[in-house]
């Protein structure tokens, strides 16, 4: 589905990302672990095309990104996001449908319907026509999944999701991760809990500005591979 | 005997023309001003009318017309023309975007004031443009004023309806409009001519010193009372109205106010109240 090459991504001068090449399969959970500062967030951008690229291509489903804006959502972290700004909850799950609707053309109810299953699925349909700056660091998060629900993409891209999220919520996050798999999604989470990585993905990315291993958790997440990663 | 006075002050055409002018502009201004507030650029609309006055001066020195159209269009010229330099300045980097902002104010409103010199020269229309263009003067307003800002708050408020979730999503979370395909330059880039064509209907009727003040009040008064989009951009929208034509009644009826100063008195006013008491506000 997903297939990165050789991606290189610079700040004024100064690399960030280095030569990553992977490829991510339909239904497939992918965590990205890494110190604090090794350029995770910088790489899903890059997927995106929030920030550009240096070199490399990034294709999915063998064309380019920006032919399937529709197919990919992405979730950022929640501390770039402004909760004083004066929007409902609701209003803000969905946002997820404006990029399929298009120039001109309004939410109808269909579109309202399936902001309150997003809502429903993330246990925040209560907190609907609350404003955003009321809801808790987990449900501000959760709010973020649920406007990515929305989108019915093909591809997810998450960044932090379940930082700073109490056990509950992760507890939610988790199991919506696990449906999200089972549907065939792609989804690619930066995560720092490697415990956590263990039990619930499928592949896992040690990332230290550049691929250091990309596999399954068992054979990656070693205390060798994790030490190299962190102590690069 | 003063309540007939009032009585027939109020059934004057004259006073309903100018009612309607500047109830008008507040009302788009009062919208917009929302946008201008949510992009956290509340400096903007200070820069864009400081800028639109030179070319405001050159349509006239030009054409010798006090035309609405003819000002409104010189002067929305000369504020894209300071506007891309701010953005020219802060995306060099050289320098920060409020010391660009700042910046091209000053230089763009001196030159104003140069060229206002000469047009000082040209026999008493001169004096009454000065006096106009930096206070504003909503009794000189004419039924034809009052038509061009009619149909250019049409325009601008139709563009509002139109792209209403657009600027929406831009405004609040720029990144994720990205990389749902929008192409956030142009929609910024539309919000940003929709400010500056308000900014420059509204040099003549609150003048260049004070309109930004129309621009930004009204929506900082609303914030404190709804945490809601649609709320907040029309309770914005009747702010403005109604103290632009509270604040130019009191110009009309008070010998010598000019009307800029006049209706941001009354907005302050309503700013101070709803920070204070305001659902959100200081003391909820």
């Amino acid at each position: 589905m997903l297939t990165v090459a050789n991606l290189n991504v610079a700040y004024h001068g100064i690399v960030v990302v280095q030569d990553v090449s992977l490829t991510v399969s339909a239904g497939t959970l992918v965590a990205i672990v890494g110190p604090n500062g090794a350029g995770k967030t910088t790489l899903l951008k890059a997927l995106v095309g929030l920030v550009p690229r240096v070199s490399g291509v990034v294709t999915l489903f063998g064309k380019p990104f920006s032919a399937h804006h529709n197919l990919v959502a992405y979730v950022p972290q929640r501390s770039g996001i402004d909760w004083h700004f004066p929007i409902t909850v609701f209003e803000l799950v969905l946002m997820g449908c404006y990029g399929r609707l298009g120039f001109l053309r309004r939410p109808s109810e269909h579109e309202h319907e399936r902001a309150r299953n997003a809502l429903a699925a993330v246990d925040l349909l209560a907190c609907a026509d609350d404003h955003i700056g009321s809801l808790s660091g987990g449900q501000q998060q959760r709010a973020l999944v649920a406007r990515a629900l929305m989108q019915d993409a093909q591809l997810y891209l998450m960044d932090e999701p379940l930082a700073g999220v109490d056990v509950m919520a992760q507890k939610t996050i988790m199991n919506l991760l696990q449906q999200l798999r089972a549907h065939g999604k792609a989804v690619i989470v930066v995560h720092h809990q490697v415990e956590q990585v263990h039990h619930y993905f499928d592949q896992a990315l040690l990332f230290n500005r550049t691929c250091v291993a990309y596999g399954p958790p068992a054979t990656v997440l070693e205390p060798s591979m994790l030490q190299i990663t962190y102590c690069k | 005997m003063t309540f007939d006075w009032l009585t027939a002050y109020l059934f004057d055409q004259t006073v309903w023309v100018i009612m309607a002018g500047t109830g008008l502009l507040g009302l788009t201004a009062g919208a917009f001003g929302a946008f201008a507030l949510l992009r956290n650029q509340g400096m903007l609309g200070d820069a864009i009318a400081h800028a639109a006055l030179p070319g405001t001066v050159i349509a006239f020195l030009i054409t010798h017309s006090k035309s609405a159209v003819c000002l409104c269009g010189g002067g929305v010229l000369s504020a894209l023309l300071g506007i891309c330099l701010v953005e020219c300045i802060a995306g060099s980097g050289f320098l920060k975007r409020d010391v660009a902002i700042g910046v091209i104010l000053s230089v763009f409103f001196g030159i104003g004031l140069v060229l206002l010199t000469i047009v000082q020269k040209y026999p008493m229309q001169g004096q009454a443009l000065l006096h106009r263009l930096l206070f504003g003067n909503a009794a000189m307003m004419t039924i034809d004023d009052v038509w061009v800002i009619a149909v250019v708050a049409l325009i601008l408020l139709s563009v509002l309806l139109l792209f209403w979730k657009d600027f929406l999503i831009v405004l609040f979370d720029a990144a994720y409009a990205r990389t749902l395909g929008y192409a956030v330059f142009k929609v910024n880039g539309l919000l940003m001519i929709a400010i500056i064509a308000i900014v420059a209907i509204g040099l003549q009727t609150t003048g260049g010193v004070l309109m930004s003040t129309l621009l930004l009040a009204p929506a900082a008064a609303a914030r404190q009372w709804t945490h809601n989009f649609l709320p907040f951009i029309v309770l914005s929208s009747l702010f403005g109205a109604s103290c632009a034509m509270v604040g130019s009644l009191a110009s009309t009826l008070i010998d010598h106010l000019p009307t800029g100063p006049a209706i941001v008195l009354v907005v302050g006013v309503l700013l101070v109240c709803s920070l204070v008491v305001g659902k959100y506000g200081v003391y909820a």
